[in-house]
């Protein structure tokens, strides 16, 4: 059985999350930004979807652009005046930054194309956990059974942790975020400038 | 055009990465600076996909999964301090907010 | 052989430690909270949880092995059962010494009393998994609370500057780390550290992507315990944030790294595959990163005027000690010298810094300053608080008849055997205790013969302050004038590790 993902699907995916990244990380204006960084999240779905993980990029949809993007976008609207258009100096010391990435990049791609995967599921080992449920760990394509299955069976424990962490970074950021009437506010006109 | 391999999703992956770090060290306002943490998130998580498919092993969807719970913790707890930043300097641009020197 | 009476057996630590949480958080709830009620709750749940993990010493000691349950994703071994209890242990003291200032200035004392459970929750987690997005998420649960607690002071500043500096370099370290997580994945099929050793056992040479992934893994790793180079972050953060926050930033998560950087790179990969090429890059960086961070951390810290900047110097030098003891571990046929001697070591940084950082919660809270002349005549202030000053200090410097002392000498002694052509990094290592010596006595010195600034004002200590020094003071001068204890718990440690099977 061949896995084989349509070229043209990949390549227009690939061009749009690279093109979107790089107005992430490049834009002027910051909203601007944000918006780009939606369409990286749906293109990324749809790399999932490339890659038969239909789940994934339904989660990629509904959590990430859905919900944490739309989060961002609102933290941009709560500290910055729209119409505000200074904002050219979003980015500082662009070359050096630049250097120190395409390095970064080609230690990446140094060290993983030239490698050799994982790419059968393995036999040699002798699992020490047999799932009670009777699912093999290599499902061709990942069912969201089997998904459901594997995320109850050996991962209970940090399926259970996740829960916890969403509850004490709520508990924390309502602290951090919330104004604090006992004490006396930062006065609204005060503006910090350069020194 | 050739196939499209493990390579192929992988290199996207670094480069995604990549882009991400250039974002963080570059950008000086904290949003710009978690919505590049953001694509870094996705880096790992594409590499992973690929992963899950072409090993293939479940067990990458399922690390994928986790991944982007946590980056929703993270993001949250980021907007958290991006606001309490907001409220005590008026502004957001990071290499302003130095205020210590030893 | 896993049934649900086992499972809660190994659990049972966690399982305290999570209904303490909840039932702080239901307490905080009520019409009229009260914070300090909540952190006794919390502080008696913590000790319960650190009594919890006997049962699962005991087992692991009888039947010499670990308690394994979803196939390596919970272990119950003498590593983590060490770790747990520090962690417990370390929560209860944070409580005892912040509860005071926080409620005093009405710093939203029940969320903070609150999240403090859950840390050490994530704490315990992380350093008794054997799978490593468990260990990712576990360490989450750390890092998030801590990233928020930074920032507490909400209507300062500096707290909120240090808050959004630990963020982003946390965060980037995180991303590193779970881009290692990914490669290790695809190289070797799983997550699980106990299949990784055997699937690296089997492989005639590690492939390159796997050698990247783990390098990326320790080098985020770095960063969370801010050992040289990846410790910029670590001064501005433990002077902007609360000193509460501080205090526990400096302590809790460095100790658990190091347990859990025992059990990757010594634990699963090099003792396991017995193929030392790839030790060996290890050894070449953490030798580095050792190195650095004792000559950073201890050069530095001679600058310093702000007791708290000079604390974070401190503790990078001596994560650089530590790392030698991980460094001696990663030797063949000098691991258990090495392991128990890190871990000897950091158990007992652990206590001194408590010890020091509830002197500077109280003085801060009492004076407002953290500069070392505002310390000026402490001794005829509070003559305990001097004490406990000089103590844990005098432990952190190495000075002979205390904890310190034994800790930095079994290291150093673990390290030679391992390797005597290493008698360099000794030498580095006691040339650097010496350095430390000056700017320790930099405080102390004007403790004891400055003059108080205004002469009437005696400090009074609280009694939750004078319970927690003491019982920090008590660990170290116990461990260090019973020398023969010492010796004899790192014996049975390493005997104990010696046991121990596959992981």
């Amino acid at each position: 059985m061949i896995y084989d993902p349509n070229p043209v699907a990949f390549w227009l995916l690939a061009a749009m999350v690279a093109g979107c990244a790089l107005a992430v990380v490049r834009a002027r204006k910051l909203f601007h930004a944000g918006l780009a960084l939606v369409g990286t999240l749906f293109a990324v779905a749809g790399l999932y979807g490339l890659l038969q993980a239909w789940f994934l990029a339904a989660v990629q949809v509904l959590v990430y652009a859905g919900a944490i993007a739309i989060m961002l976008l609102f933290a941009i609207m709560l500290t910055h005046n729209m119409m505000n258009p200074d904002l050219k100096s979003l980015t500082t010391q662009p070359w050096t930054a630049a250097a120190l990435c395409l390095m970064l990049l080609a230690i990446l791609l140094g060290g993983t194309l030239s490698s050799t995967w994982q790419t059968a599921p393995d036999t040699t080992l002798s699992p020490t956990w047999t799932p009670k449920c009777g699912f093999q760990v290599a499902e061709a394509i990942p069912s969201v059974q089997a998904l459901g299955f594997r995320l109850l069976d050996p991962f209970t424990l940090p399926f259970e942790m996740v829960s916890v962490l969403i509850l004490v970074s709520l508990i924390g950021a309502l602290v951090v975020a919330r104004r604090n009437p006992a004490l006396p506010e930062a006065p609204e006109g005060r503006e910090e400038k350069a020194p | 055009m050739s196939a499209i391999g493990l390579n192929h999703f992988l290199a996207l992956g670094a480069v995604l990465f990549c882009l991400g770090t250039y974002g963080v060290l570059t950008r000086r306002n904290a949003i710009a600076v978690l919505l590049s943490l953001e694509l870094m998130f996705n880096a790992v998580n594409l590499n992973l996909v690929a992963f899950a498919r072409f090993m293939p092993n479940l067990d990458g969807v399922v690390l994928a999964v986790f991944v982007i719970a946590v980056a929703a913790a993270e993001a949250t707890v980021g907007v958290a301090l991006v606001l309490s930043i907001y409220r005590n300097f008026r502004h957001i641009d990071l290499d302003q907010v130095d205020t210590m020197k030893g | 052989m896993t049934n649900a009476l086992t499972m809660l057996q190994a659990l049972a630590p966690e399982v305290v430690v999570a209904a303490t949480a909840f039932l702080v958080m239901g307490l905080d709830l009520r019409r009229n909270p009260s914070p300090r009620a909540q952190a006794t709750v919390a502080i008696w749940g913590l000790l319960a949880g650190a009594l919890a993990t006997i049962p699962d010493w005991l087992d692991t000691a009888a039947s010499n092995s670990a308690l394994t349950l979803w196939g390596g994703i919970f272990l119950a071994d003498p590593l983590s059962v060490v770790f747990r209890a520090l962690a417990c242990v370390t929560g209860a003291l944070v409580l005892l010494f912040s509860i005071d200032p926080v409620d005093a200035e009405r710093r939203n004392p029940g969320d903070f009393v609150t999240l403090v459970p859950f840390v050490v929750l994530g704490l315990m987690l992380s350093v008794s998994t054997g799978e490593l997005l468990t260990f990712f998420v576990a360490f989450e649960i750390v890092s998030l609370p801590l990233y928020l607690m930074a920032a507490w002071n909400r209507n300062e500043r500096a707290s909120a500057e240090a808050g959004m500096k630990y963020f982003v370099t946390g965060s980037v370290s995180s991303a590193v780390m779970l881009y290692g997580i990914s490669l290790v994945f695809g190289t070797m099929g799983t997550t699980f550290f106990s299949q990784i050793a055997t699937r690296y056992e089997a492989l005639a040479d590690p492939p390159q992507a796997f050698v990247l992934g783990s390098l990326m893994i320790l080098a985020a790793l770095g960063f969370k315990i801010a050992a040289a180079p990846f410790h910029i972050w670590a001064p501005d953060v433990y002077q902007g944030a609360p000193r509460p926050s501080a205090m526990f930033i400096s302590t809790a998560p460095k100790a658990a790294m190091v347990a859990v950087m025992l059990r990757l790179f010594w634990g699963s990969l090099a003792l396991q595959g017995r193929d030392f090429r790839l030790a060996e890059t290890w050894m070449v960086l953490l030798a580095v990163m050792a190195i650095l961070s004792m000559f950073w951390g201890n050069l530095v810290a001679l600058a310093q005027t702000d007791i708290r900047r000079l604390m974070a110097c401190s503790g990078i030098a001596h994560i650089g000690y530590t790392l030698l003891g991980v460094l001696a571990a990663s030797r063949a046929g000098a691991e258990l010298e090495g392991a128990a001697a890190a871990i000897y070591y950091v158990v007992v940084y652990s206590f001194a810094n408590l010890a020091a950082w509830g002197v500077i919660v109280l003085v801060g809270w009492r004076t407002g300053s953290d500069r070392i002349e505002d310390y000026s005549g402490l001794a005829r202030r509070s003559p305990f608080l001097a004490f406990a000053l000089l103590i844990s200090l005098l432990s952190l410097a190495g000075a002979p008849p205390l904890a310190g002392f034994l800790g930095k000498f079994y290291l150093f002694r673990a390290l030679w055997e391992a390797q005597p052509a290493w008698w360099w990094m000794v030498l580095i290592g006691i040339v650097n205790s010496v350095i430390s010596l000056y700017y320790y006595f930099g405080i102390l010195k004007p403790v004891y013969f400055g003059a108080p600034q205004d002469e009437a004002s005696a400090l009074a200590v609280p009694w939750r302050f004078r319970a927690g020094l003491m019982v920090c003071l008590a660990v170290l001068m116990v461990l260090g004038l019973f020398p023969e204890l010492t010796r004899m718990t790192l014996e049975a440690g390493a005997a104990i590790l010696a046991q121990q099977g596959t992981p």
